[in-house]
């Protein structure tokens, strides 16, 4: 099941240029919370805080809490968070020196299981959650590039549910697809919020109408409005977050 | 294809700039047909059996290059194991760990290793890793070199100050590969909850081997055409065999040591012989590595050279 | 699925990785404290010693001098010949010549200027028929230099942006138009600074030198044409007479004008961010 993933005052920079500016989200178990905004609006940074990547870019720093299940994950080990809060690319990035099986099998043996009947039953399982499995079935050992982009990603899903993750972080997951795949993606993440909770960042509007149980709109590195979906896109209270969901900018 | 004008001062421009072209290239044959005539003697002489004749001997008249290609391959070897597993481990860790700051000052630090002349080089040689040398080992083979006498001259000490030269080479290709290494495919690994090292492992070494490649083969030609440094520590006595500890020469050292004008022609032309060997075996550690780092389209930056 | 733990390992292994970089990173600029350290410690010794004591002064002082005055003619001198007609070539490699033409120059270019410098000072000596003289040192740095002049100039001159150059071409600019207006200011401080790195590597060449050096007979010590990289490796190569005092005031002199050329050419090179 997934857990409940929450954001205190979280603030974030590059060097001296401020990306984030005091951001509080609550982001609730088993549903999807969508993140908004124009580009350069700090949503990607947002995400990236959520599970400790932020500080890994050389001149990141931020501040504030952010809490999984109550628990601050900056106070656990950063593998284990990020094997808890799982990470989908907005650019398919399967590791091109391996097969298909072994990048899904790739998360559960850096965290130590070393069975190859239970790698190959874990990745299998992967594979159908992604939705992938009956594509791949037979061709487990060829390269990850002979897939198309879409499938790649997918790919990439089942690489970050088979260490068993309870909350799916997606940065823009579809923006590099075309329309078909999208689709596919956006009923996978339909079907995976049952056992996740999912954070997807996009620019696409109608995406987020159509995937996300709640939404939040960022701009600037500021986060202006959350609410459900439904309210932020036919009642927004802030005159920018109306701006923004009716098309006049952005 | 950009198109060149042919008419006027747009023609005469280009034809002046494309005859420095050739001016340039036509000095690099000029060397190479200098090298070739130079050493014709011997050539004749000695033919291909030059390269195994196992003596170097003005008083018999016999030239070899076995002993120089014995000292040269050997001192060469030991520099780019040593540059290449701590000039590796250095470019990783100057890309992977550690606060910012203190990265940068420790690539700055390895840039002026990179532009200190090989003369001062040999004299740090002198003053630092040849006595160092001969306390560790108590080795009796003692030699001199000017004012310095003493032991702990040999194949060692030329090895270890062409690593050290050898070195800056090889942290900043490979930190280039390193930089060149598809990001988004280590941030995959570090999502999954890999630790660094395991992100280095799985997400950036293997797309960097061939860049680690190159700048080896960059570190070893630059190794043989080193003749300063190397000539003012190993010691100068042509042989082969005599170990890591033994004195020895290399190509570039012997040329350095001994070219003085004042010897027979024979022996002239067998020095310009080694310099013509020196020319290919160069060129072709250099070719590779250049050729290496080209197809991972690796930028050399600064290094001068 | 089964989460099976065994952190304790993973996080040894890291640390472990942690220290070896670490290790391996001191070891790799140790080299370079060792060599400031001791080359300034006795060269800072020397040089006292050597203008401290009234009776050595005189002396010490016409020596550096005139060894100094000796490196930085030389230098200069094959900086005009050699910059000039080594960016000359850098600019038809960029602008002029094909695709195809390009990589076979760029390829000549990087093969010359990996040659070993001893080299050119043998040919040089060949090809004057043993003269001797500043013009044969000279030459024989030119012939080392030119290469790697057009490959570091022709790096930074390929890095131009083609947009900025079809753009003045565009706005009916002829060829030799562009590249004053366009191709040298934009790439201008990068070019600087590519150059004075060859400079800082050359003014410390010793090698080309070596064997044109008064007919060959460097190691008789004759006086003449004796740049400092020069002066220094046959004092330390010849030995005897030679006090230790000037080879470690020397080797710092020539340290120290290094690391200046060298911090010049970052400082020229730095971002303006």
């Amino acid at each position: 099941m997934g857990k409940a993933l929450e954001a205190r005052g979280v603030s974030a920079r590059f060097n001296e240029q401020v990306i984030l500016r005091e951001v509080t989200l609550q982001m609730p178990a088993n549903q999807v919370t969508a993140i908004i905004g124009p580009p350069g609006c700090g949503k990607s940074t947002f995400i990236r805080c959520l599970n400790r990547l932020h500080e890994t870019t050389p001149g990141a720093t931020l501040s504030g809490e952010v809490l999984l299940d109550g628990h601050s994950v900056y106070d656990m080990d950063p593998t284990e968070v990020r094997r808890s809060v799982a990470m989908i690319f907005h650019r398919p990035n399967p590791f091109p020196t391996m097969s298909i099986l072994d990048n899904v099998a790739v998360g559960l043996r850096l965290h130590g299981l070393r069975n190859r009947a239970r790698l190959a039953e874990s990745a299998e399982q992967a594979l159908r959650r992604a939705a992938l499995w009956d594509e791949v079935k037979d061709r487990l050992h060829l390269y990850s590039s002979v897939l198309s982009l879409g499938q790649q990603q997918r790919l990439c899903i089942a690489r970050a549910l088979a260490i068993d993750p309870v909350v799916v972080l997606m940065d823009e997951p579809a923006s590099t697809l075309d329309p078909l795949s999208t689709l596919v993606i956006e009923e996978l993440i339909e079907e995976l919020k049952r056992q996740y909770t999912i954070i997807i960042v996009t620019h696409n509007l109608q995406q987020a109408a159509r995937v996300a149980d709640k939404t939040a709109f960022f701009l600037d590195g500021e986060m202006i409005e959350q609410g459900t979906t439904t309210a932020l896109f036919t009642t927004p209270q802030d005159k920018r977050t109306a701006d923004y969901v009716t098309g006049r900018f952005g | 294809m950009r198109q060149v004008s042919a008419r006027g001062w747009n023609g005469l421009f280009a034809g002046v700039l494309a005859a420095c072209v050739l001016v340039v290239i036509g000095a690099g044959i000029l060397a190479l047909a200098t090298l070739i005539v130079a050493s014709a003697p011997s050539i004749r002489e000695f033919g291909i059996s030059f390269l195994w004749i196992p003596a170097w001997n003005p008083l018999h008249r016999q030239y070899g290059a076995l002993p120089f290609l014995y000292g040269s391959f050997l001192t060469a070897g030991i520099a780019v194991l040593l540059a290449g597993v701590i000039g590796v481990t250095t470019a990783v860790a100057l890309t992977q760990i550690g606060v910012r700051w203190l990265r940068s000052v420790l690539s700055l630090l390895l840039e002026v290793l990179a532009v200190i002349p090989s003369v001062v080089y040999g004299v740090w040689a002198l003053l630092v890793i040849v006595p160092i040398i001969a306390r560790l080992t108590d080795h009796q083979a003692g030699g001199s070199v000017g004012a310095f006498t003493g032991s702990g001259f040999g194949m060692l000490a030329g090895g270890v100050v062409l690593g050290v030269m050898v070195m800056p080479t090889v942290v900043a290709v490979t930190r280039e590969a390193i930089a060149s290494a598809p990001k988004d495919i280590a941030e995959a690994a570090m999502a999954l909850g890999a630790t660094r090292q395991e992100t280095v492992a799985l997400a950036v070494m293997p797309f960097v081997r061939k860049g680690i490649l190159g700048s080896l083969y960059l570190g070893l030609a630059r190794a043989f055409g080193e003749a300063v440094a190397v000539s003012l520590v190993i010691g100068n006595q042509p042989r082969s065999g005599g170990g890591l500890l033994g004195r020895a020469s290399t190509l570039a050292s012997m040329l350095a040591h001994t070219l003085s004008g004042t010897v027979p022609p024979l022996q002239t032309a067998a020095l310009y012989e080694l310099g013509l060997v020196l020319f290919l075996i160069a060129a072709v550690f250099y070719g590779l590595g250049r050729s290496y780092i080209a197809r991972e389209a690796i930028s050399l930056g600064f290094l001068p050279w | 699925m089964t989460r099976v733990s065994y952190k304790t390992g993973r996080k040894l292994k890291n640390a472990l990785f942690v220290s070896i970089l670490s290790l391996m990173t001191s070891l790799a600029v140790l080299p370079l404290l060792s060599l400031l350290w001791s080359i300034g410690v006795q060269g800072v010794a020397a040089l006292v010693g050597l203008f401290g004591a009234p009776l050595s002064r005189g002396a010490a002082s016409a020596v550096l001098a005139s060894a100094l005055v000796q490196s930085l003619i030389t230098a200069a001198a094959s900086v005009a010949i050699a910059m000039p007609l080594g960016v000359a070539a850098a600019i038809y490699s960029s602008q002029y010549a094909g695709l195809r033409a390009g990589r076979t120059i760029r390829f000549i270019m990087d093969i010359l200027s990996g040659l070993p410098s001893i080299l050119s000072g043998m040919v040089v000596f060949v090809l004057l028929s043993g003269v001797s003289s500043m013009l044969a040192g000279v030459l024989a740095l030119v012939l080392y230099m030119l290469p790697v002049v057009v490959r570091m100039a022709d790096q930074v001159l390929v890095a131009v942006p083609v947009a900025y150059i079809e753009g003045s071409l565009a706005l009916g600019a002829s060829r030799i138009q562009t590249i004053f207006a366009v191709v040298l200011p934009t790439a201008g401080k990068n070019l600087v600074t590519a150059l004075l790195f060859v400079v800082a590597r050359m003014v410390g060449e010793t090698a080309p030198l070596l064997v044109i050096l008064d007919g060959g007979a460097t190691f008789q010590g004759k006086a003449g044409f004796q740049p400092l990289p020069l002066r220094l490796y046959s004092a330390l190569a010849q030995g005897g007479s030679v006090s230790h005092q000037i080879v470690y005031a020397e080797a710092l002199i020539l340290l120290a004008i290094i690391v200046a050329v060298y911090g010049l050419a970052r400082w020229v090179g730095r971002s303006d961010r």
